[in-house]
């Protein structure tokens, strides 16, 4: 049975002064499944993750999240559409004003107008499920290390239990041990809370223990999108230096 | 439709049969059906997810909670026809909870907490401001002593931005100051038939006092500020350090073209605030005391000597230094994060208005004692 997809990309293009980042991109992710989008370093990765969630408008085409197209949902609809996704940002982006625990409370707080001391519990269970200590919510993020800081983020970014989550590098920064149990973690929340993944990385070991789904960009194209095993397969320069690299380092 | 678990009591054991949704958005509604049960924690606990259809980390850790409330122990919780998928929800929530605590570390000092740390952090403030001074001065005087040092580039570029870019502000403000100044001195003057008295009092306040004031003011919240905001912004982004690490002294790169630029640009922004003031002050004369341009200018050749304008003159590079340190220092020290940059913002205007209001009520002493 298929299921339906929950991220749909159809056509999409982007020119920055003219140059071509993207150039019809199209693909669909169902529900339930953990994605990757891999390429090589500036081939428009983090900017196809920013006009799927809605923050840069996409020269051309079309993005629809749960069924309702980005892009032309009105600001209601977008706030609905919002409460059901969590970014987890490159480098955590935690308000720096706030402290670990606040950063966490703080979606709970604004959308759900809960009860302070549910809050506080609730925050407790999001930081331990990302493997963080009781204490750590009281600090603030300069006081936090790199990797903690990631973890916040994703506590953060799972905050309103969200059905479906945007990763962008994830683990980089990370040492391998604490990226590797970033995957576990990954891996735990999508197979056991259903939830959909879509995530851009360069990490090929992540990319192996958790991805269900490659998809490769390469000039403004899809290179190739399928399992891990039938991207590896694919007969082209750049996907080959790709999987070989994890051999040479 | 609150239905979401039924409690069926038996002798030996209580079985909790859960329904429906159990998502965070209907959180507060499970809340309460949880809080209306009578659990009675003598005995076993049943939970049985059969007609569960679907179920999130928070309303299982909500669950557990109410269940651990009404006195139940983990042991004594036992789950059954739980689809394999809830069944590892529930294992990680309750796996992970824990008691709620703040979310905000809990100390308030007293009074003497609060005054010890205020000393320490003004002790502290004080060496780091001397230190500051210490290693700017002896880059500076490296400067002059080798003029290659110097990066004339980044002077230039510094001097167009704080010195060429404020001349339209500083002559708005200074023309508009010198009306007033005239037309309020000139009120009084009316009276007593002292019409061309107006000239006297325009210049000498606006080329003494109020123009470089005024010039080091605007100086302070446009250029002050954004060294404060250039430079924390770039600790922020451990550019600072960067230069560090490539043999580059942010002292010699950053700190000292800039205050060299102040102290050119601060005289030389003051006489057009002269200027200006006292064009500002003539259109009244003329306007509204009947003092000619022609007359206006003889007296002002013979009222406004070349020291009074030396004096305003010398005040610019003064206030310059002043503005230009404390700018400099306060994005230096911006810590990890952004809300730094806007408290020392902030600070650095704060404390280079003060800084040159004082220093300028220190002229005005030391002036009239040497009777210059």
């Amino acid at each position: 049975m298929a299921s339906p997809a929950v991220i749909k990309v159809q056509n999409l293009e982007t020119r920055f002064n003219g140059a071509y980042v993207h150039r019809g991109l199209t693909f669909s992710i169902a529900r339930g499944t953990v994605a990757a989008v891999i390429g090589g370093s500036g081939c428009g990765k983090s900017t196809l993750l920013r006009e799927i969630i809605g923050l840069l408008r996409p020269s051309a085409g079309e993005v629809s999240l749960f069924g309702v197209d980005v892009w032309r949902a009105s600001a209601e609809e977008l706030q609905q559409l919002r409460r059901r996704f969590g970014v987890l940002f490159q480098n955590g982006a935690l308000f720096s004003a706030l402290t670990a625990g606040e950063n966490v409370a703080l979606p709970l707080i604004e959308q759900m107008k809960l009860q302070p001391e549910l809050v506080g519990e609730l925050v407790q269970l999001r930081l331990s499920l990302v493997g963080l200590s009781a204490d750590a919510a009281q600090k603030m993020p300069s006081e936090l290390s790199g990797g903690m800081r990631k973890r916040v983020a994703l506590a953060r970014a799972m905050a309103l239990e969200p059905e479906l989550l945007f990763l962008d590098e994830p683990t980089s920064g990370l040492d391998p041990i604490t990226a590797r149990g970033f995957d576990r973690l990954v891996k735990t929340l999508s197979d056991s809370l259903g939830l959909t993944v879509f995530m851009v990385t360069h990490d090929l070991d992540s990319i192996r223990s958790v991805a269900e789904r490659l998809i490769v960009l390469e000039a403004g194209q899809i290179l190739a999108d399928g399992s891990f095993d039938e991207v590896r397969r694919v007969d082209h320069p750049w996907i080959q230096t790709y999987f070989s690299s994890r051999a040479a380092a | 439709m609150d239905n979401c678990c039924e409690l069926e009591r038996h002798d030996s054991l209580n079985k909790l049969r859960l329904k429906g949704v159990w998502r965070l958005a209907r959180i507060t509604v499970l809340c309460r059906t949880l809080g209306a049960q009578r659990f009675a924690a003598e005995t076993k606990l049943i939970l049985d997810g059969g007609a569960l259809e679907e179920i999130d980390t928070s309303s299982a850790l909500v669950l557990l909670q109410h269940l651990y409330d009404a006195g139940y122990q983990r042991e004594q919780i036992a789950m059954e026809r739980f689809s394999p998928a809830h069944q590892s929800v529930i294992d990680l929530a309750f796996s992970c909870a824990r008691p709620g605590i703040g979310l905000k570390p809990e100390s308030a000092p007293g009074f003497l907490g609060n005054l010890g740390r205020g000393t320490q952090a003004f002790l502290a403030t004080v060496l780091s401001l001397l230190s500051f001074i210490g290693s700017t001065t002896a880059e500076f005087i490296r400067a002059l002593m080798s003029p290659a040092l110097l990066r004339l580039k980044e002077l230039v570029v510094q001097l167009e931005v704080t010195g060429m870019n404020a001349v339209p502000i500083v002559v708005l403000v200074t023309f508009l100051i010198g009306v007033v100044t005239a037309y309020l001195a000139g009120v009084q003057m009316e009276r007593y038939g002292a019409n061309v008295f107006v000239v006297d009092g325009v210049a000498l306040a606006m080329c003494r006092e109020l123009s470089p004031i005024l010039v080091a003011i605007i100086v302070a919240g446009r250029s002050g500020s954004a060294f404060t905001a250039q430079i924390g912004a770039m600790k922020l982004n451990e550019e600072i350090d960067a230069m560090v690490t490539l043999g580059l002294s942010p002292m010699r790169v950053l700190v000292v073209p800039r205050m060299l630029a102040l102290m050119i640009a601060m005289p030389i922004l003051v006489f057009v605030g002269d200027v200006a003031g006292i064009l500002g002050g003539m259109l009244v004369a003329y306007s509204h005391l009947g003092v000619t341009a022609a007359t206006f200018i003889d007296r002002l050749r013979a009222v406004l000597w070349v020291k009074t304008v030396m004096v305003g003159l010398v005040k610019g590079p003064v206030f310059g230094l002043f503005v230009a340190t404390i700018g400099c220092r306060m994005g230096l020290v911006v810590e990890n994060n952004a809300r730094s940059v806007g408290i020392n913002t902030t600070a650095t205007v704060v404390y280079s208005i003060v800084a040159v209001i004082l220093l300028n009520a220190a002229f005005a002493v030391v002036l009239t004692e040497l009777r210059i």
